[in-house]
């Protein structure tokens, strides 16, 4: 696989822009707070992003966050929104929230027999993120949401190379998107996987996760099309990796096998092996089965003392935009050099047998893995590759 | 691409639909021993056993699920625990149960798949953008064959859709379930070859929110490995 990542946006608990990205990535970690748009009763600490707006409208936050990350991706690429209306592009964004009708006051209208507003159901047809932007942008191409849990923004990554590299488009802009909202958080609540602590992955004393926040976007082309128009990518999309595990609606396999089977694929595709890498972005959750699992098949299958850590100790768990923010989190660390640290795990837990990056790392690689396992054991692997 | 199988099942009595029946989905709990699985992946697991019959799932198969609506039956349950119950005590497992990936997980965990698997969700012809990703897919080597299932369960938001939205949505509009087995293998063919075309996809014609063209599903309901549809 070859596929150029001409441009990238991203909006999470670090700022708005890659630039507050990048000095977030590096900075000490901000420390996730209760929310302040989300009603509930659980003090469950969170990643908010850094703007005004209301949780639970659908087209709204999560449409809006998506949209300043496309506009940063699009400017990064060289383009304009009018450049790309009537071409072959493809959209395809990973989102668990706006894909599904889980506003309460409507819901608990309809359920009562009380007229519940039309307006906010034409809004939920209309505003799922891909169909969203393909009629906002006037493309004409693929559109496609990828609901796939917390996998889906990695999986979106992953599809728009695989339409370039078939020729079902031209260009493709892929990420992810997705919102704070309470039912996520009282369901993650109810499965005993939140964190009152800012989590702690890979840490022994991990004890869950936090939700996060945010949108981020890549625009792919093929490397020619790139070239012809003078614009010179600074990665590529190497390789995509997925397989299910076939065990359990919310556990992953306990001895990673579907992850195994992702990163090989992932590998094979990019014509790299696993000591190639500097670094792993792993899906890192911060929750006892997550962690352990990832971690012991990463420790299984790479080099000794081989490099890793997750960022969701510093933006949280945004499900199905993480994998996609993780991605773009995994370029900005290829092109700076150094891999940013694990923060608040000081030491091997003792069911890992490689502990991951305690300080920033400085590296002279430029193929790095990102990791997502998700609800479903649906997981995936991309390798990404800095041009030199 | 080649169709391996074909099958479809709905609540109505639609043109090539095979009526969905309590027993069906019942046998299908049964079978894939789904104690916990709402009715949207029952409707999921009962197309996936029936494309795949007696054939064994490898690690070459891949699957797509495509749904407007999803699993709303489900999502609603949670918000009725959120009204109804305390915050801190809504059910765990009608939370996991209501992401759209759920189906997916419980035909990989039935049929021993291990192959990508990837849940879709839109109102613009999800079902069509799903069988061009199997064609995706297959071209571009993730799989050697891939399930492509639609499907919309009747619930309180389908029931009511055509009230919120009369121009969009019809009234009553049915309960079902289609799906596809493909491959690019001329040995697998048994109802035919797909040829899918975007630019020539005008007018379409579905009794489904996840789109797909009636004429088509009638079609391949008698379709043999001569036929050749379009969409």
């Amino acid at each position: 696989m070859n596929v150029c990542i001409s441009g990238f946006g991203a909006v999470s608990s670090l700022g708005v822009g890659l630039e507050a990205t990048r000095q977030g990535l590096y900075a000490p970690p901000k420390l996730p707070t209760l929310p302040t748009r989300v009603d509930t009763s659980l003090r469950l600490p969170v990643f908010e992003v850094p703007l005004a707006g209301e949780s639970g409208q659908p087209g709204g936050f999560t449409n809006t966050m998506l949209e300043l990350a496309l506009t940063e991706a699009l400017d990064q690429a060289g383009l304009t929104r009018s450049s790309l209306a009537g071409r072959k592009v493809g959209v395809c964004i990973g989102t668990t929230v706006a894909c599904q009708l889980n506003n309460i006051p409507f819901y608990d209208d309809l359920r009562s027999g009380r007229a519940a507003s039309a307006d906010l159901f034409r809004r939920y047809v209309v505003s799922a993120p891909a169909e969203w932007l393909r009629r906002e942008l006037k493309l004409d191409g693929p559109a496609i949401n990828v609901s796939n849990a917390c996998a889906s923004g990695a999986d979106a990554i992953g599809i728009g190379a695989l339409w370039l590299e078939q020729g079902a488009c031209d260009l493709v802009i892929a990420g992810g998107a997705d919102e704070l909202n309470k039912v996520p958080l009282d369901g993650f609540h109810a499965l005993g996987i939140c964190s009152k602590q800012p989590c702690r992955p890979f840490a022994a004393d991990r004890d869950g996760l936090n939700l996060g926040e945010g949108a981020g976007v890549m625009v792919l082309e093929r490397p020619d099309d790139a070239k012809r128009r003078g614009h010179c990518p600074r990665h590529t999309l190497a390789g995509f990796g997925k397989a299910a595990d076939a065990y359990h609606i919310t556990q992953p396999h306990p001895d990673g096998v579907g992850l195994e089977i992702a990163i090989t694929n992932a590998f094979r595709q990019a014509k790299a092996k696993p000591a190639d890498v500097a670094f792993i972005n792993a899906h890192g959750t911060g929750t006892d089965v997550n962690d352990r699992v990832e971690g012991q098949t990463l420790a299984r299958l790479f080099p000794p003392n081989f490099a890793y850590m997750s960022t969701k100790s510093l933006v949280g768990h945004i499900l199905g935009a993480a994998g996609a923010l993780e991605a773009i989190f995994t370029c900005i660390m290829l092109e700076q050099g150094v891999v940013a640290r694990n923060h608040r795990c000081p030491a091997c837990p003792p069911d890992i047998p490689v502990a991951p990056l305690s300080a920033d790392l400085a590296f002279d690689g430029d193929l790095a893995l990102s990791t997502s396992l998700a609800f479903g054991g649906s997981n995936t692997a991309l390798v990404i590759k800095r041009m030199s | 691409m080649f169709i391996g199988n074909f099958v479809a099942y709905s609540d109505q009595a639609l043109p090539g639909f095979e009526l969905l029946t309590p027993e069906l989905l019942k046998r299908t709990r049964e079978r894939a021993t789904l104690r916990w699985a709402d009715r949207y992946t029952t409707l999921i697991v009962s197309a996936a056993l029936a494309l795949l019959g007696d054939d064994a799932a490898d690690d070459g198969l891949a699957l797509i699920t495509a749904t407007a609506f999803g699993t709303h039956r489900t999502t609603f349950s949670t918000l009725d625990d959120i009204l109804d119950f305390p915050e801190a005590q809504i059910l765990p497992t009608r939370f996991s149960h209501s992401v759209h990936n759920a189906a997916a997980a419980y035909v990989g965990a039935a049929l021993k798949m291990r192959g990508p698997a990837i849940a879709l969700a839109g109102f613009e012809q999800v079902l069509c953008e799903a069988l061009e990703l199997a064609k995706t897919f297959l071209h571009g080597g993730l799989c050697t064959r891939a399930m492509v299932i639609a499907a919309e369960e009747k619930a309180l938001l389908t029931e009511k859709a055509h009230e919120l939205w009369p121009e969009r949505f019809a009234a009553d509009m049915p309960e079902g379930v289609v799906g596809f087995l493909l491959s690019l293998s001329p040995q697998d063919n048994r109802r035919g070859r797909l040829l899918l075309d975007r630019s020539a996809r005008v007018s379409l014609s579905s009794p489904f929110t996840f789109g797909g063209d009636a004429k088509l599903f009638q079609a391949l309901a008698h379709a043999d490995a001569t036929s050749e549809h379009h969409l």
